[in-house]
């Protein structure tokens, strides 16, 4: 069975090989259900978000957050550390390095900060909603959040990007998440929406340019989403997390089209 | 389970100078039982917005009308009145999408289902014929796809459009269906 709704500011489609005697429709509503309570949670563009929350308190005191939004930082913190700073979800002023987790889970900023997980979420709920399917009884499936996406199960599956010209199979892939990103400025209707899509190098907050697309292929779609960004910014540095994190990745020399 | 990818030559240029994708989720008829699982009837309301109808719809929801025939029906279960489900199309640079909306009786949105997506690049999109392709296309009819492109990474496309679609539905309610249900 293959769905696809409005969600996580793209269309999620969602495709499931059906165990047998299951209810596939229940099993989709779970999906989609879980789907919607991680973007309440994870968006910034909601006030009430737990995210939003979190950074509305953490400057003044120490603030707990749900087990979503701590999930998403500890990897963001760790991949701000392992990328030397490249990787930074905090909007500028500000840095990954003002961030304090305690080992119980509790945060502290050194100051007022605002957090875009925009570079990662969307991966982790790709990740959170096969976990969900495969303890559901679902052997094989594929998320595909408008661009990133993860199948899991025996079966390859082909995967394309969508170049100016038309589409290009680049890749097939099993049991593993893809996800792909492009540098330089897009055609976008204003600036506000091409700065929000641009991608920034953490440590000094200047825009990548350049026309190339880097894919990344990972066993995690969380990983997938935020190598790409680093390996637009650092190659060397997306080598080491490839290797640290098994995962490959290749550039290619023309800009997605959107 | 094994992680595993093969990485495909990618040529510079591509030799067919257009390419398609295409996915069918729902039929007319398999959208309404999914929306309406509890429906015995879906009773089709013969719906056309006048000019009027249309202008205020564009103003309250900021989304302008380009069809002025509605594809609208009351789901049933005897003679109660489950909802309405609306289906409609939108489309940007390069999609097109017909998407089904479960509305309640007091015209909350309860559902959003994509039946069709479509997305081309290359030549065919300067053509102003594309877009006619898809008029008066059920989920049954097959376009012409390449079968390869099954699943399409990067470059995420906004949903802004079915958004803009929904709030526009929900215009419509108040103006043109409650009235005439």
């Amino acid at each position: 069975m293959r769905r696809a709704r409005p969600g996580l500011g793209t269309i999620v489609d969602i495709a499931i090989a059906v165990p047998p005697g299951a209810d596939a429709s229940a099993i989709i509503e779970a999906a989609f259900g879980c789907v919607e309570q991680l973007e309440a949670q994870l968006s910034m563009h909601r006030a009430d978000s737990a995210l939003n929350r979190l950074c509305d308190t953490a400057h003044l005191q120490p603030t707990a957050t749900t087990p979503a939004v701590l999930d998403v930082l500890k990897l963001a913190l760790d991949l701000h550390r392992q990328s030397q700073g490249v990787f930074d979800v905090t909007i500028a002023p500000g840095s990954c390095a003002d961030i304090e987790l305690r080992d119980d889970g509790v945060l502290s900023f050194k100051k007022p900060l605002r957090l875009d997980l925009g570079g990662i979420a969307k991966g982790y709920v790709i990740d959170c909603v096969i976990e969900l399917l495969q303890q559901l009884g679902v052997s094989s499936g594929r998320v595909n959040a408008g661009g990133d996406l993860r199948v899991f199960g025996e079966t390859t599956e082909p995967v394309s990007l969508r170049f100016a010209d038309g589409f290009r199979v680049v890749a097939q892939i099993c049991d593993g998440a893809f996800a792909a990103s492009t540098t330089g400025a897009r055609p976008m209707s204003n600036a506000a929406q091409a700065d929000e899509l641009r991608h920034f190098d953490g440590r000094d907050r200047e825009a990548v340019s350049g026309a190339d697309t880097v894919a990344v292929f990972a066993g995690r779609a969380i990983i997938a989403d935020a190598l790409t960004k680093i390996a637009l910014v650092n190659p060397d540095i997306a080598d080491t997390l490839c290797a640290q994190y098994s995962a490959q990745w290749r550039r290619y020399p023309f800009q997605l089209a959107c | 389970l094994s992680h595993r990818i093969e990485w495909l030559l990618v040529p510079a240029a591509l030799m067919a100078s257009s390419s398609s994708f295409a996915a069918e989720y729902f039929t007319v008829d398999q959208v309404q039982k999914a929306l309406f699982a509890g429906a015995t009837e879906f009773r089709a309301l013969d719906i056309t917005l006048n000019d009027a109808q249309a202008s205020a719809i564009g103003k309250a929801s900021g989304a302008a009308v380009r069809l002025p025939k509605l594809n609208v029906w009351k789901a049933l279960s005897s003679s109660s009145v489950l909802g309405y489900v609306v289906v409609d199309q939108v489309y940007g640079k390069h999609e097109f999408i017909t998407y089904a909306v479960a509305l309640s009786p007091e015209g909350a949105v309860q559902g959003v289902e994509v039946m069709t997506y479509n997305e081309s690049y290359g030549s065919e999109i300067r053509d102003p014929a594309w877009r006619a392709q898809f008029t008066g296309k059920t989920a049954s009819d097959a376009l012409k796809v390449n079968a390869d492109i099954r699943n399409i990474g990067g470059a995420t496309l906004s949903s802004v459009h079915i958004t803009d679609g929904v709030r526009r539905l929900l215009a419509t309610f108040q103006t043109a269906i409650k009235s005439a249900a």
